[in-house]
């Protein structure tokens, strides 16, 4: 597994240059910042995409403190930060930044990058998600963004293209939802510090190169030994997102203190790997459906706590999950919303829940309190197995 | 420091300097002098606290949280609620009928609901030791109203009371009601119902004014701990002699 790692670490680490590169080649460069974005029709257009989600350090959302209030989470504000801060290779050669405006946090960076000058192309993403004329919002939408791709790469997004992509895009997921399922062994072969990473990399690789690689570890991981005591805490990790660089917490849980994070329910930096994309029809529709109507409702989806909360109940049963850790970002209000409900119904369950709330400083400072918290939190959950 | 009967052999206290290490063998050496024990003596040692992982000759570091509960438990086998508010941060734990714990939340981002904030505001500001602090606080007649949100803005809102020629009392006793107010609202913050029995534990414990706020403040029974500076090192002994029968049980 670690060789495979290394191998699509150094690819993702390459990605930048390789950008640069095709740049200079007359290809053009889209950032976009979340699974709300068809990436595939951006390779479909000949353009390359590259996923803005960024963090898990404390200076970036530091960064932005001159344009923007402190109030924002600090992912939001990372998007900005690093880039602020010269330390974003790609942001100075984007073409286009494409940001899915699914909240005010997002909403907010958004307008500052168009305050910076950057070229931004917003894409609404309407919270009612059970209204028919939301979900034909969010679909005009993303025909509008095609149409912005195609004037901008001057290519015509074909349906051949946009399906070999979709066809990666499946292949990934496939392969990611196979990995996956080696975690509702007893023991594991690989924790959450490796498989969000594996969804990172998927993100940054390049598609073809991703899926060979993932497929070729599931076929390495499908027999290999666990890692982890058979006894170990089986932990949900909930949460908007475990942001690219933000490894602090599952890394401490599954190196440092013997648990294991089996199962994960984020909103962002990971592939909504469950669900299959339909490869015939209206591609742009059958993304749009999967990502707005089937797939697990994204928390500032309103209103949708219930179907989050079963969502949930069913990977505690599938997964075996002795308790939640609810991963929270500094500022994020509806997440803290959210996470006051869940506190209840996971009580009414008897499973314990612990509530982090990060603003990247614990890469930094505060490993003490966080130390305290987690470990405590896993030794009062083998206590009680 | 205790035996296999778990009595009490030895306690000692000492300032945490920078060198987390020596702090503990310090006060381990303390702890043995007072009952004229030799370190060959002592079967196995656990380390608890922030530098818990510091201590070289310790057999396991556990988090506090955990040896606050088991020492508590010791000293009150039916308490459902710890309230531990120490130096650095304050915690409140929540065990349920078992003793397991259920839930805790800690306050580990700010001074305000801490120790620190007594220590910071008491002696410079009031010019009264830690010792003084609970007795004037049972004498006031009329409690100040200080911010239970920050030490810095506590501090301006005593130097405003003084100028106004408010009593010690009334302001002690105000202080002493933020902290209270600030550590409830995170317990409610956290779902945390304060089920009786409440104990409360840690080295604010000895303010005698403290447990009179909460219990005002919840309007239920809340007991100040004996030596509450050490019920943390009461469960890391437990934890310790636990630890030594599983071992002496694997190799027996």
């Amino acid at each position: 597994m670690e060789k495979i790692l290394r191998e699509l670490d150094e690819a993702a680490k390459k990605r930048p240059v390789q950008l640069k590169e095709a740049k200079k080649q007359g290809k053009k460069v889209i950032q976009y910042t979340g699974n709300f974005i068809p990436a595939e029709m951006i390779y479909a257009a000949g353009a390359e995409p590259y996923l803005m989600c960024r963090g898990g350090e404390p200076e970036p959302p530091e960064a932005v403190l001159e344009y923007m209030l402190r109030f924002m989470n600090p992912l939001a504000r990372s998007m900005a930060g690093y880039h602020l801060m010269g330390l974003d290779p790609v942001t100075p050669i984007s073409d286009l930044i494409v940001t899915q405006q699914t909240d005010c946090h997002v909403g907010r960076v958004t307008e500052l990058l168009e305050f910076l000058k950057l070229p931004v192309h917003k894409v609404g993403v309407p919270p009612d998600w059970k209204k028919e004329f939301t979900f034909e919002y969010y679909y005009k939408s993303l025909n509008k963004l095609k149409r912005r791709i195609e004037e901008l790469t001057g290519n015509e997004i074909a349906g051949e293209n946009f399906k070999k992509y979709i066809g990666y895009t499946n292949r990934i997921n496939r392969a990611l939802r196979k990995i996956d399922a080696l975690r509702k062994k007893d023991n594991p072969p690989l924790g959450e510090y490796e498989f969000i990473r594996l969804n990172h990399y998927s993100f940054l690789c390049e598609p073809q190169f991703a899926a060979e690689k993932l497929e070729e570890l599931y076929e390495k991981l499908r027999d290999a030994p666990g890692k982890f005591l058979s006894d170990a805490p089986r932990i949900l990790i909930a949460g908007r997102a475990l942001a690219i660089g933000d490894y602090i917490v599952p890394k401490l849980i599954e190196e440092e203190y013997g648990a294991v994070i089996v199962t994960e329910m984020l909103d962002e930096g990971i592939r909504p790997f469950k669900w299959e994309l339909e490869t015939e029809g209206d591609l742009l529709r059958n993304y749009a459906e999967t990502m707005y109507l089937k797939k697990t409702p994204p928390n500032i989806f309103q209103p949708a706590w219930e179907e989050r909360f079963a969502f949930m109940k069913e990977l505690i049963r599938d997964y075996r999950v002795d308790g939640v850790l609810w991963y929270q970002l500094c500022f994020d209000e509806i997440y803290d919303m959210e996470c006051t409900c869940l506190t209840k119904w996971l009580g009414e369950m008897d499973l314990p829940l612990l509530k982090l709330e990060t603003s990247y400083e614990y890469s930094r400072e505060a490993m003490g309190p966080l130390k305290t918290r987690i470990e405590s939190f896993l030794d009062s959950i083998k206590g009680r197995k | 420091m205790i035996d296999e009967d778990e009595n009490i052999l030895a306690s000692a206290l000492t300032f945490t300097s920078y060198d987390r290490n020596q702090s503990g063998m310090e006060v381990l050496n303390m702890a043995l002098d007072q009952c004229g024990k030799t370190s060959a003596e002592v079967d196995c040692i656990v380390s608890t606290g922030y530098g818990r992982r510091a201590l070289e000759i310790s057999c396991e570091a556990v988090p506090e949280i955990i040896c606050h509960a088991l020492g508590t438990q010791k000293l009150y086998p039916a308490v459902r609620t710890i309230i531990d508010i120490g130096g650095q941060d304050s915690k409140i734990i929540a065990l349920d009928e078992k003793g397991m714990i259920e839930k805790f939340e800690m306050n580990d981002k700010c001074a305000a609901g801490t120790g620190r904030f007594f220590e910071v505001l008491a002696g410079r500001l009031l010019n009264v030791s830690l010792d003084e602090l609970g007795p004037l606080s049972l004498q006031a007649k009329n409690p100040c109203t200080i911010s239970s949100m920050c030490t810095i803005f506590a501090e301006s809102e005593i130097i405003s009371y003084l100028s106004e020629g408010r009593a010690k009392e009334d302001i002690i006793a105000g202080m002493i009601n933020s902290i209270a107010r600030r550590v409830v609202a995170m317990g409610k913050t956290g779902q945390i119902q304060f089920k009786e029995p409440i104990v409360l534990s840690g080295g604010v414990a000895r303010n005698i004014g403290v447990p009179r706020a909460f219990a005002d403040m919840l309007g239920k029974k809340v007991e100040a701990i004996d030596n509450p500076q050490l019920t943390g090192a009461m469960g890391a002994a437990l934890k310790a002699k636990d630890l030594f029968l599983k071992k002496e049980g694997a190799n027996a």
